[in-house]
């Protein structure tokens, strides 16, 4: 007993070393998105006091650059506003609200990546609401402090996407592979879809987070296994998640009657 | 409690909110950021108890983690900096260093350069490897590695040097 006590003592940095790197590592690992927000949503109060100074000073010395890109993505929207106006008459009922908001920080190193942005309980932002900017789609929201809000990059491979292809409507579900930040892949898509090279692929819709028939990227290559009956496709995105400026939280004003409904029937 | 205690708690809060503010803001465009709070790791005594201060490396990384929102990624790397810091400072310095603290302005500089590199490797290599994504991107950990620590590297030999006052 006393020489395990005494070898205890003589390793102790090893083993100090150890007990605390796998605790650093248990931290890295951590799959359940539920438990890493436990952490996070600690770190965001301060982090994000911290960030949002920086890109205060920052956003200031990039004003013309920003000028440029909301002129942009102004045109873009007005773009698709004139094209649907005539097209979507029926769908008056399902009005989207956007709610403006600015990316203080953002993460696209690691397989799990998170946004933080200005804009929170204040602004009306609420968990569970899509992400978008007018080239594509961001992310949704984890969960909201009274000014900021952690946002689930589309980087991140938790998370899963309804996507659907323009041309033919097939849905399938859209995940990051974790290795290129401007291409993600399109899953499940059944063989039946007649899939070509530089199709573009929109939001599917099938729930309350994205509106259906957001752009989202184009098709850049795809294949498929003999065996299989459906497709991979790699998707190359529109919007260039490295550089986010101005994104816009989408409010769903019948989400939770829609939720509730879901929930009643899955019972 | 001496007054130079005083001064690494001062630079355990300061350094991680300096690196925030002002050095993340030298980003290269790929994540490549000179990682300049690793002065604490380098000028932290050396004659201190090695168990407390690894426990204090792992926790600063935790502080700086949190700044970051990587949780865990930061700890690891300065742990393992820290825990690897005795071995690094007697193939530098030689074994009778031991018991002398690594001073700016008493540390001959190039063996203080070759400590600060050597202490810098194994930071960003268990930063780059543990922090990517997935082994296919093995070329972009190696091409990170090697910029990152030689970016890191230049930051931190540059701050010594300016700080460093001839006597």
């Amino acid at each position: 007993m006393q020489q395990l006590v005494n070898a205890i003592i003589q390793f102790r940095n090893g083993l100090v070393y150890l007990l605390l790197l796998s605790c650093s590592i248990y931290l890295l690992q951590q799959q359940s998105a539920y438990h890493r927000s436990l952490i996070a949503k600690s770190g965001i109060v301060i982090g994000s006091r911290l960030n949002s100074m920086v890109s205060s000073g920052t956003t200031y010395l990039q004003l013309r650059e920003l000028n440029d890109r909301l002129i942009k993505e102004n045109k873009i929207l007005l773009d698709q506003l004139l094209k649907t106006q005539n097209k979507f008459q029926v769908l008056d009922s399902l009005h989207f609200k956007a709610i403006p908001a600015q990316v203080i920080r953002n993460g696209f190193l690691n397989s799990y990546n998170y946004i933080t942005i200005r804009g929170g309980q204040k602004q009306g932002i609420l968990p569970e609401m899509g992400i978008v900017t007018a080239k594509g789609i961001v992310g949704v929201v984890q969960f909201v402090e009274k000014r900021y809000a952690q946002v689930i990059s589309i980087l991140n491979k938790d998370l899963q996407i309804n996507a659907k292809l323009k041309n033919s409507n097939h849905f399938g579900s859209l995940v990051w592979s974790g290795k290129d930040a401007s291409k993600m892949d399109l899953l499940d898509v059944p063989k039946t879809a007649n899939v070509k090279e530089g199709d573009t692929i929109h939001t599917g819709g099938m729930s309350v987070i994205f509106p259906p028939d957001l752009p989202i990227g184009y098709v850049s290559s795809f294949y498929s296994e003999s065996t299989s009956n459906f497709y991979d496709i790699e998707v190359t995105l529109f919007q260039d998640m490295t550089n986010l400026s101005t994104v816009y939280a989408i409010h769903y004003p019948q989400a939770e009657e829609i939720n509730s409904v879901q929930k009643s029937t899955n019972e | 409690m001496n007054s130079k205690s005083y001064a690494f708690i001062a630079y355990f809060l300061l350094l991680p909110g300096l690196q925030v503010l002002v050095f993340n803001q030298f980003d290269l465009g790929t994540q490549l950021v000179p990682h300049v709070y690793l002065l604490f790791l380098i000028f932290y005594p050396s004659n201190a108890e090695q168990t407390i201060f690894l426990v204090v490396a792992f926790f600063f990384g935790l502080y700086i983690d949190i700044l970051h929102s990587t949780m865990g990624l930061h700890a690891a790397a300065c742990l393992t900096a820290a825990f690897l810091r005795p071995t690094i400072t007697t193939s530098v310095f030689g074994k009778n260093h031991g018991y002398v603290s690594i001073r700016l302005n008493q540390t001959p500089f190039v063996a203080l350069s070759a400590y600060t590199l050597n202490l810098v490797l194994v930071h960003h290599l268990i930063y780059y490897v543990i922090g990517v994504s997935s082994w296919a991107q093995w070329l972009s950990i190696i091409k990170q590695f090697i910029f990152g620590s030689l970016y890191s590297l230049l930051f931190l030999i540059a701050i010594m040097f300016l700080f460093r006052t001839k006597k």
